[in-house]
Order: C-alpha cells, then sequence, then structure tokens
C-alpha cells in the first residue's frame, strides 16, 4: 500500500515549517522566574534586617535609586559616553579586522608571517594594556577607544579568517559547473559562507568590548558607566554602584540579542547549516 | 541523429594521494550521439562519477581527451549539466533562487521566471519554492538540484545517481518525468546509475564498468521500444543477462 499518492504534493504549505520556533511567551517566563525568586528572597531578607544595607541594600532602594538617577539624566549621560565609545571602537575594528581577516585568509603567507605574533597577542587581556595605552594616547578618550580596539580584534580577524578559508569546496565546484561569473561567485558562494563566521566574530567581539570598555572605565574615567561605579565607590553610594553594575549586564544583553537579532533577520538558514544539516 | 556529440576518447585518470595511487578510470572510449540517451552502470567505486566529472569539465583526465560536439572539453560550459551525487544546494539561497542559479544574470526576468515556474512545477516543488535547503528533505532537496540542472537549459544532461536518495514512488514518478523530458526536448542524457532497472527502463545503450581499475566492460544495446515495462519478457530477458554479465 502506498503511503502517499504518486503526485505525492504536500499538502502544507512551506510557512507551517518555519514557524515551529519555540513559543517565546514561555520560554520568556521561564528566563524572568528565576531571577525574580532571587530579588524577592533578597528583598525579604533586606527588611527583615539579615543583611547590612551598606554592603547590599535592598532591591527597593536600588530602584529608587535607578529611577532617581533616570529622572536627573545621570544614568543617560554616563551610559551615553559608553556606547559612543564603544560605537567609534567597534567601528574601528570592523574596518581593520574584516579586511584583514580576508587578506589573511586568502593568501598563506600573510598567515605564516602574522599568525605566530598575533596568537601571542591574543593572550594578553586587554585591561593589561591600559597603563600603556594611557602613557603613549594620554587619558582622553584615545586610551579607552584603544583597549576596544584591542579586546574586539581578535574574535572579527579570527572568525573572519576562518570564513574565508572554510567555504565549502563544492560549492564552489557547483558554481564553476554553472558557469557563475567571478562576481556572482563572490556574491553568491564566498561572502554568504564567510557571512556567517564573521558575525559570529563581530558578535564575540561586541561582548569583549563592552567588558573591557567598562574595565578601562573603571581605571581611568571621567563620564561612562565604569566611571559611576567608582563615583559611588567614592560616595559611599552602595545602592549607586548596583545600579551601574546591573546597567551593564542589561546593555550587554540589549546589544548581544539585537546583533542575535539581526543575524537571524540577514541569515535565516543559519541554524540548520551549522548544526551540520547541509544540503 | 548519428551525430555524434560526446567522444570520450581512451581516457585514463589516476588520482594519487598520501597511501598511494588509485587507478580510477583506465583507457575509456565511447561514444554518445545526439539525443542519445545512455547509462552508466557499475558498482560503487568503478569510477562513474570520476567519469562524469571528466565530461562535465570539473576534473582533467590524466591521459586522453574528451570531445564535445567536436571541440575539446577544458572545462565547464553551457551546453553541460550536471546534477551531482548529493545535491548541493547553496544553503543561503531559497528553492528558486537555487534552481535559477546558473540562469540569473543571463537571462531576461520575465524568461526566468518562466522557466523556473516550468522547472519548480515538473519536479514538484512549486510548494515549497520560497523554501530554503534545510526546510526540505533529502529527496526534495535532490529534486531541487534537478530543477537547477532543468533549468541551465543544456544540450547534454549529466546525472550522477539523481534518484538514489528517493523513495521508490517519486523515483518511479521522476524516472517517467525525465523519460517524458527527453522525448520532448530531445536531450542527450548521460545517467549514471547502479540501478540496473533505471538503466534498463531509460536508455538507449548501457556502459557496464567494472572496477579496479574502471574500466568499460561491456556495452548492451537496449532495443526495447518506449514506453517499457518491468513485466515485458524482452526486459526480464535483458535484465538477467546484465547481472549476469555484471557478476561474472
Ligand atoms: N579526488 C579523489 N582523490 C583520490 N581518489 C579519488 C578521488 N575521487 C575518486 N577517487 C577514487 O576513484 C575511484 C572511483 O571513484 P568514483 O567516485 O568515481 O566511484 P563511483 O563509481 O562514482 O562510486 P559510487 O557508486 O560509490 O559513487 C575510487 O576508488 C575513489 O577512491
Ligand atoms: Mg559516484
Amino acid at each position: 500500500m502506498p503511503l502517499h499518492d504518486e503526485n505525492s504534493r504536500p499538502a502544507y504549505p512551506p510557512m507551517l515549517i518555519r514557524n515551529k520556533n519555540p513559543n517565546y511567551l514561555t520560554t520568556g517566563l521561564k528566563g524572568i522566574a528565576f531571577p525574580l525568586f532571587v530579588i524577592v528572597f533578597w528583598e525579604l531578607a533586606s527588611r527583615a534586617g539579615v543583611v547590612n544595607a551598606y554592603f547590599l541594600p535592598a532591591p527597593s532602594r536600588i530602584y529608587e535609586t535607578f529611577v532617581d538617577m533616570l529622572r536627573n539624566g545621570l544614568l543617560a549621560r554616563h551610559l551615553l559616553a559608553s556606547i559612543v565609545r564603544l560605537t567609534y571602537g567597534f567601528l574601528i575594528t570592523v574596518f581593520f579586522a574584516v579586511p584583514m581577516g580576508i587578506l589573511a585568509g586568502k593568501t598563506r603567507t600573510f598567515r605564516l608571517w602574522v599568525s605566530p605574533m598575533l596568537s601571542f597577542l591574543q593572550q594578553i587581556p586587554p585591561i593589561a594594556w591600559i597603563p600603556i595605552f594611557i602613557l603613549w594616547l594620554g587619558i582622553e578618550e584615545a586610551s579607552k577607544i584603544a583597549v576596544i580596539v584591542y579586546a574586539s580584534f581578535f574574535p572579527v580577524f579570527l572568525n573572519t579568517i576562518q570564513g574565508v578559508t572554510s567555504v565549502d569546496p563544492k560549492l564552489v565546484e557547483t558554481g564553476r559547473a554553472y558557469m557563475l561569473s567571478p562576481l556572482e561567485m563572490i556574491r553568491k558562494v564566498y561572502i554568504p559562507s564567510a557571512m556567517m563566521f564573521i558575525f559570529v566574530g563581530l558578535r564575540l567581539g561586541l561582548s569583549n568590548c563592552w567588558r573591557a570598555l567598562v574595565g578601562a572605565e573603571l581605571i581611568a574615567a571621567s563620564t561612562g558607566i565604569g566611571s559611576l561605579i567608582i563615583e559611588g565607590r567614592q560616595l559611599a553610594q552602595p545602592d549607586k554602584i548596583f545600579v551601574a553594575v546591573l546597567t551593564i549586564g542589561l546593555a550587554g544583553l540589549c546589544i548581544d540579542t539585537g546583533l542575535k537579532y539581526l543575524e537571524n533577520r540577514l541569515m535565516p538558514w543559519e541554524k540548520a547549516y551549522q548544526s551540520g544539516e547541509q544540503r | 541523429m548519428n551525430r555524434r556529440l560526446v567522444e570520450v576518447g581512451a581516457i585514463a585518470k589516476t588520482f594519487y594521494s598520501d597511501w598511494g595511487k588509485v587507478e580510477a578510470l583506465k583507457k575509456i572510449s565511447f561514444c554518445c550521439s545526439k539525443s542519445e540517451f545512455v547509462s552508466i552502470l557499475g558498482p560503487s567505486g568503478c569510477g562513474k562519477t570520476t567519469l562524469l566529472r571528466i565530461i562535465a569539465g570539473l576534473e582533467e583526465p590524466s591521459s586522453g581527451e574528451v570531445l564535445f560536439a567536436g571541440n575539446e572539453i577544458k572545462g565547464p560550459g553551457p551546453e553541460r549539466a550536471v546534477v551531482f551525487q548529493e545535491p548541493r544546494l547553496f544553503p543561503w539561497l531559497t528553492v528558486e533562487e537555487n534552481a535559477s542559479l546558473g540562469i540569473s544574470g543571463k537571462k531576461r526576468r520575465s524568461d526566468l521566471e518562466k522557466i523556473v515556474n516550468r522547472t519548480l512545477d515538473l519536479v514538484g516543488l512549486t510548494p515549497f519554492r520560497k523554501a530554503y535547503p534545510h526546510e526540505l528533505s533529502g529527496g526534495m532537496a535532490q529534486r531541487a538540484a534537478i530543477a537547477r540542472a532543468l533549468a541551465f537549459e543544456p544540450e547534454a544532461l549529466l546525472l550522477d545517481e539523481p534518484f538514489s536518495a528517493l523513495d521508490a514512488q517519486t523515483r518511479t514518478r521522476l524516472q517517467e518525468e525525465l523519460m517524458d523530458l527527453w522525448r520532448k526536448t530531445e536531450k542527450t542524457i548521460i545517467l549514471v546509475t547502479h540501478d540496473i532497472e533505471e538503466a534498463l527502463m531509460l536508455s538507449q545503450r548501457i556502459l557496464i564498468m567494472s572496477p579496479s581499475p574502471g574500466t568499460v566492460k561491456e556495452t548492451v544495446e537496449v532495443p526495447i521500444s518506449y514506453p517499457r515495462r518491468r513485466d515485458s519478457s524482452e526486459f526480464i530477458h535483458l535484465k538477467k543477462y546484465i547481472l549476469g554479465r555484471i557478476i561474472s
């Protein structure tokens, strides 16, 4: 007995297949439930006087400070300062690291000459360079941007190399068999397959950037979200410190989510491709 | 009718690798006239894919030469289209974009649309034209690859076991479609297969290959008229004969 008739055309439209992603509402609720539980517990402990408010202010107190800082524009000013730095630094990275990565991926000699030194540099955390950068570039913006560039350069650069070198030779051959012009070959084969890797590098680079930037601002800055933490410590206002720390986490999360969203929009095929379901 | 389109002249192919050399093909010669349907039949590893790749211009023979319409084949060309053993779709292109891979820059937009519509309809993928390859089943992906070759509108189709990943029903249907297409368009078709019945159902001539080194052991004419039936006595007779030749 046949499983389906001779002209077996599937009865369901393609959209049905694509829409099987998990329900965002329930997964979102699950993700929020745990932090909520911690906050409630923390608040109760604070009210009961179990913890010293100087070491660990109550969530309600932190929230008040947060609203205050939002009202008087303090938070926005510092956050904006950090994000502007991040943007400059990251754009510089993309401008250099992607073309250099393509070059390095395409030419073996470049890799041979440069990659040992890069592997060495990669081991040094960006924070370690801050004093040197300040010495060279001054205490102003330039040194902070240098830290950001340093922090994000390697993920972007190395993933670009990976992307360029790991283009599937079978697809290149298919392109050849179907007479693609060199330009079409770049547009339809090389760029899309390198793009997935480059995007992974960008996401990694951006989150590295964010961490390194806050570190740099902790050491020397009068603006920025990191300097806000120092200010809180100097003024003995732990609630301010907490607001700054939580903002760092939230902003980092927002940046990553934004990039992930962009990635899904630009490359809807990518997930299946990476899990090896390539056809 | 008897104009020679593909002429394979005493080609050999030896692969050298770290662990030794493999004589994939040795002294292979055959001709294929225009509008002929030829099957290449043989067990796994006997060099069928290698032979087809050489005709496609993707691989160079170690010695000998292949002519297409009298000209030596030096690389891929618009008059030949390959369906590989695996689908090899581009993951970032939708089914219709994959199908129009070879013609998208080269045809007028309205013509392009017409060709793609027709070929997708032929392989039964019209409802999935906007889907990405990862949303297809294995057999659907293979059908998309066939659509890509058809849309290229070549003189000769080079098919490397195009139906081996499909279920029996779909395979039979696509074999019939291929038959139809061949009789309508009079394309020259070279079909690699390890399925005796498939070769007998479709082709006018069967090259039986034997392995290590890959050679053409025998060429069998199939004088049965179309449409063919698997249960006709001629069919069964020829099948027994070929089976015997392969085993001996
Ligand atoms: N690129 C290569 N490098 C080295 N050896 C190769 C290469 N391609 C094919 N061979 C060898 O050539 C021989 C024939 O391979 P080929 O792929 O042509 O076989 P086939 O008849 O298509 O087999 P199958 O039915 O399993 O697809 C095999 O022994 C294989 O190991
Ligand atoms: Mg093969």
